[in-house]
């Protein structure tokens, strides 16, 4: 990705869909678990890796995240982390109130959770764009954030050193709990985007 | 330990004992211990990518296994280490998520590890430790006293190589 050829125009679209896919998403699951979700206003931001790692998460903090590729019109990855201690709270959001947490229905309810908020963003980001998006099945990880991210990113053909970062952000009514959403766009899916929007 | 240097993501760094290395969160990435016993001094590298050959535009070395490794022996070399002593340890390589679909991924950690090997044979080093596959990151620690090199994984015991 050439990301420093983006005019501010494209820049400002992008974060754009990002708000209408991130606004969607927060209602659908608003309306799932009957809680205020909040979500704050997309980053976009073109960053190396050494200023994501002081910036953002260090390399080796322990996150959930949560991966499922968008496949149909576009190609590219969504990627939902979220520290292990949120992780368990989010998991519960989504679980009838009382009901043991084991590991296994932790990492299923939050896989769900992930799979909710990237269909809802997708659905909304293809009715504006009129391409056709879905996801794949999602697939979970607990490790180090630095190998999370970095692998997403060279996985989605993404080799530059600067790596242009989409981010929206959740908060949950009550206890805040830290969540992000990120989304990495094979090359030239954002070409084919701002082309189709006449950018 | 003296002092403990950082290898960021696409880097690497040359030093000797008593200093030590360290590098986080190697994901797909693998990171390349070298060293040289008779005069405990060593190197580690932080690659990303198998290979610079596709990239014309400017690239930045340490990215790549095939500039990063033999940038990484010239200095070793420059400061009066013989190639014939260093030895390798390897680590990293990982497929950090398992889709049912393999179509979805495309195996990027494993073209690393099989280009670090390729590399290190061309160069004639040998690998005498590595960790390496599996769907866990790793952090790897290299003590450049005697060359012992720790695994950190998320949530699991070190690994010594």
């Amino acid at each position: 990705m050439n990301s420093q050829s983006y005019t501010a125009i494209q820049t400002d679209a992008l974060k754009e869909l990002a708000n209408i896919g991130g606004g969607n998403a927060a209602t659908a699951i608003a309306h799932l678990v009957s809680r205020i979700i909040h979500m704050n206003v997309p980053r976009i931001d073109i960053l190396d890796y050494a200023e994501v790692f002081s910036g953002i998460m260090a390399e080796d903090e322990d996150v959930v995240a949560v991966n499922l590729q968008m496949l149909g019109d576009g190609q590219g990855s969504f990627l939902f982390v979220t520290p292990p201690e949120h992780a368990r709270v989010l998991a519960k959001l989504m679980l009838p109130k009382g009901m043991p947490l084991v590991d296994e229905l932790e990492d299923s309810a939050l896989c769900e959770l992930v799979n909710i908020i990237v269909s809802s963003y997708l659905h909304a980001v293809s009715r504006l764009t009129d391409l056709l998006l879905i996801s794949s099945v999602p697939a979970l990880t607990r490790d180090m954030f630095g190998a999370v991210l970095s692998s997403t990113y060279l996985e989605s053909g993404q080799y530059d050193d600067q790596i242009m970062i989409i981010r929206n952000e959740f908060l949950y009514e009550g206890t805040r709990v830290d969540s992000a959403l990120y989304f990495i766009p094979r090359p030239g899916v954002l070409e084919g985007l701002f082309n189709k929007l006449g950018l | 330990m003296e002092n403990q240097w950082k290898v960021g993501i696409g880097d690497y760094k040359v030093t000797k004992d008593p200093d030590s290395l360290i590098t986080l969160g190697l994901g797909s990435c693998v990171g390349i211990a070298l060293y040289d016993r008779t005069r405990k001094i060593g190197g580690l590298s932080h690659i990303m990518l198998p290979d610079s050959t596709a990239f014309s535009r400017e690239v930045k070395p340490g990215k790549f296994a095939d500039l990063a490794i033999p940038l990484m022996v010239e200095e070793l070399t420059a400061q009066g280490t013989l190639k014939r002593n260093l030895v390798a340890k390897i680590a990293g390589g990982a497929s950090m998520f398992n889709f049912p679909d393999r179509k979805l991924s495309s195996d990027i950690g494993r073209r690393n590890v099989e280009a670090v090997e390729r590399v290190l044979t061309e160069l004639e080093i040998p690998i005498i430790g590595r960790h390496t596959g599996g769907s866990a990151g790793r952090t790897m620690v290299v003590d450049l006293a005697d060359f012992q090199v720790d695994i950190r994984m998320a949530a699991k015991n070190i690994i010594t190589l």
